[in-house]
Parts: C-alpha cells; sequence; structure tokens
C-alpha cells in the first residue's frame, strides 16, 4: 500500500524534490570531484597530439538554453588550445544565439592569453544555411566567410589564407545542441575525413555513442 | 510546364553530385563546388520563407481575435524590434540595441523555458519508470544505473563501482539501438531523396491550385 501510494506521488512533490536538488548546489556548492570518461580523455588526448600552430575549427552551435551546460566545455577546451598553441576558426551555425555566445566566450577566454587576432585565432562569424555551409568550407572556408564577425574582410588574415578548407585543419569541435552535431560526424568526418568531436548536452549523449564507436567523433560531452 | 520544369531541374540538380562523385574530372567538381556555393544561397531563403509564414499566420490569429492573439502581437513586435536592430547592426547584427535584447530577453526566456523542462521531465521520467511489468523494471534499472554511473555523487555513493557498467550500457546496448535507429532514418531519407529526385514524390511543388 506505501509503494503504491510512492508511485502515484503528487507532481507538486516531484517538482519541489527537483527544486531542493537544483538549489543546494547553487546556495552552497558541494564541490564533487569531477571524473572524466573515456570519451572526454580521448579528446584531451587528441588535443595533446595537436603540435603548435596546427589548426582547429571550434564552431558554437548552441543557444542561451544549453549555456549552462556548454560554456563550461567550451571554456576549457580554448583554454587547452590556446595553452597548446593550437591556431583556432572559430564559427556559428546555430542560428538562436550561436554567435552572440560566441563573441563573449571567445573574448572572455582569449582575454586571459596574449594572442593575436587573425593570427592565432579568428572569429568569423554566424552562417545560415546550416548543411551547405559545413559543405562548401571543404572547398573554401574564405568563399564561406568573405568576412568575419566584425565584418572585417578575411582576405588578407594570416590564419584564413592559411587555413583554406578542411584539408589545412586538424579536428573540428562543436559544440552542439539538437541535430548539428551529427551534421558535421555525417558530412564533415564522412566526406572530408577530418576529426570531429561532439561537446553536447547530457540529454543528447546517448544518440552520439553510436557515431563515438563507429569512429567517427573522438568525444560525446563532458560526463 | 510549372510542374515539369521544376521537376526536370530537381532531377538535373539532384543527379549531378552523384555523378560528380564517381566522376572526379576538374571540369566535373568545379561546376559541384558551383552547386555547393549556391546551396548556401538557396538554403538561406529558407529563412525569410520561415518569416513570412509566421508573420501570416500570426496576423491571421490577430485579425480573427483567436485565443491568445495578445501573444502574436508580442511575437509579431519583438520580430520587429529585432529584425530593425539586427539589420542596423550589419552584418552579423551586432547593434547595441540588439545585443541588449539579446542578453536581456531572447537569453533569460530560453533559459526558463530549458528550466521548466527538468522539472516536467523529472515528473514524466518518474512516471516512465514504474516497475509495472519486466520491461519496465529493465528500463528503471538500466536508468539508474547510468544516471548513478555518470553523475559525480553516484561515484561518491557507489566508489565508482557503477561507472564501468553505465559506460558499458551505453556503449553496448543504447550504442546498437541508436545505430539502429540511425540506419533506418538513413535509409528512409534516401529513398525520399531517390522519389524525390524522379519525380516520384512530388508534394513539395505544392497541390498545383492557386
Amino acid at each position: 500500500m506505501k509503494i503504491q501510494k510512492l508511485l502515484y506521488i503528487d507532481r507538486r512533490i516531484i517538482y519541489l524534490l527537483v527544486a531542493i536538488g537544483a538549489l543546494i548546489p547553487i546556495i552552497r556548492p558541494i564541490g564533487l570531484p569531477v571524473v572524466p570518461s573515456a570519451p572526454v580523455q580521448g579528446l584531451f588526448e587528441r588535443v595533446e597530439e595537436l603540435e603548435p600552430g596546427d589548426a582547429v575549427m571550434l564552431s558554437f552551435d548552441y543557444g542561451p538554453s544549453s549555456e549552462p551546460e556548454l560554456n563550461p566545455m567550451s571554456a576549457a577546451i580554448m583554454r587547452h588550445l590556446f595553452m597548446r598553441e593550437v591556431r583556432v576558426m572559430v564559427v556559428a551555425i546555430f542560428p538562436l544565439g550561436g554567435v552572440q555566445i560566441a563573441i563573449r566566450e571567445v573574448a572572455r577566454i582569449t582575454s586571459e592569453f596574449d594572442l593575436e587576432y587573425g593570427v592565432d585565432y579568428v572569429n568569423l562569424g554566424y552562417k545560415d544555411g546550416g548543411q551547405a555551409p559545413m559543405k562548401a568550407m571543404g572547398v573554401s572556408i574564405q568563399d564561406v566567410f568573405p568576412a568575419d564577425v566584425e565584418t572585417t574582410p578575411t582576405e588578407g588574415m594570416p590564419i584564413v589564407e592559411d587555413v583554406r578548407n578542411y584539408g589545412d585543419i586538424e579536428v573540428v569541435i562543436t559544440l552542439a545542441t539538437g541535430i548539428i552535431g551529427e551534421w558535421w560526424a555525417n558530412l564533415v568526418n564522412a566526406q572530408f575525413g577530418v576529426d570531429v568531436a561532439v561537446g553536447c548536452t547530457a540529454v543528447s549523449a546517448p544518440k552520439y555513442y553510436a557515431y563515438l564507436r563507429s569512429g567517427q567523433m573522438i568525444q560525446r560531452g563532458l560526463q | 510546364m510549372r510542374r515539369t520544369i521544376p521537376l526536370i531541374l530537381t532531377f538535373c540538380v539532384g543527379m549531378y553530385p552523384i555523378f560528380a562523385f564517381f566522376v572526379p574530372h576538374r571540369v566535373v567538381t568545379n561546376i559541384n563546388q558551383n552547386l555547393d556555393t549556391y546551396l548556401v544561397i538557396v538554403a538561406a531563403f529558407a529563412l525569410p520563407l520561415g518569416v513570412v509564414n509566421l508573420v501570416m499566420s500570426n496576423i491571421n490569429k490577430i485579425k480573427k481575435k483567436d485565443k491568445g492573439w495578445f501573444y502574436s502581437v508580442v511575437l509579431i513586435a519583438g520580430l520587429c524590434l529585432m529584425a530593425f536592430y539586427g539589420i542596423m547592426g550589419g552584418d552579423q547584427g551586432f547593434h547595441a540595441h540588439f545585443q541588449w535584447m539579446f542578453e536581456n530577453a531572447v537569453s533569460p526566456l530560453q533559459a526558463t523555458m530549458f528550466s521548466l523542462l527538468a522539472f516536467y521531465v523529472a515528473s514524466a521520467a518518474y512516471r516512465a519508470f514504474r516497475a509495472r511489468n519486466v520491461e519496465a523494471t529493465v528500463l528503471l534499472i538500466a536508468a539508474i544505473v547510468v544516471m548513478l554511473g555518470r553523475i559525480p555523487i553516484g561515484d561518491m555513493i557507489t566508489g565508482g563501482r557503477l561507472t564501468p557498467i553505465s559506460e558499458w550500457l551505453m556503449t553496448k546496448p543504447n550504442a546498437a539501438a541508436q545505430r539502429g535507429i540511425i540506419i533506418g532514418a538513413a535509409l528512409g531519407a534516401a529513398s525520399m531523396q531517390i522519389r524525390v529526385i524522379l519525380g516520384i514524390e512530388q508534394t513539395y511543388l505544392g497541390s498545383g491550385k492557386d
């Protein structure tokens, strides 16, 4: 009888428990250690293998709804890449605020390092069309992004002149919500052979395991 | 004629990339690369199409004073304001007002919507995972193991003993099921594309009535 009661518990009690569970760590952080999972370790090791001067494309494919989960990932990945002196090309394919988050986060992290814009990193901004610009960047990144996020022409920027297409990129890392991570794997990894890593929200993680197992992705999220 | 020309165009544009894939000649590849560039432009047209559709359906709602018509007014006002300041800000839309509205309206609204989901998902999961039969019990146990195996507090409670089991559940049964879903969806998409290219599927052309 007691179990039966527990099964039909009022949803407001569940809401209250969720609220308490969410509020306690905000009010008083517990500070539990975070153990990296195997796919996360896989991406860490891939970045460690990069040489100074190698190029990585970092795509901000999420909006404000996924910021709490994906901002820490973008910060950790950017710091790691810049510590390794890897050149970073930032793009945004997600239409609902990806570019605004990219501007804020890139400015925040790059301010911690001694970097030259257009040489060590560039923010190319947002391009509409989803898979269309992804595919077109396989031919020429500069054709897809003739100007950067501040509408400065990319022609003459050393990083853009040097990194012409996916052939010059070691890894594409996307911080993705929805289906965009799958597009990068299906299109960019499968057709151009570039390593793809996806930092995703927890709710999207299960579907990426199929790509991870097939070798189409390096990683699927920070736990 | 109004249907024949689009059908011929669809056939040619649909077949060419397949042809280019098997014929890697420079001339063929160049044309294919140009098609990719046109694709970016054509895909961008989906955005104004969506906006027109959204505006028309909401204006109709306002005209008819349907239930919740006031929300349509808010939607159109927000759309016009964001579009106005976005266009004023240049290519990437970084007018100060646009940025202010993004940071103070769009961002908190989206965050609120997603935060509310946590409550609904928790409630729905609680009801879905009731151990009513064998299958539901297996689902319940798997869910508990995966959840505890992937969060720091789970590691603390179990001493990390559930992590390998959780990883096995994700990499084996879950990946197998996901692969089945992905392959099924991909086959469905491929067959639909063949139908569109060959002109069997014509619903994208509309009903033919004005």
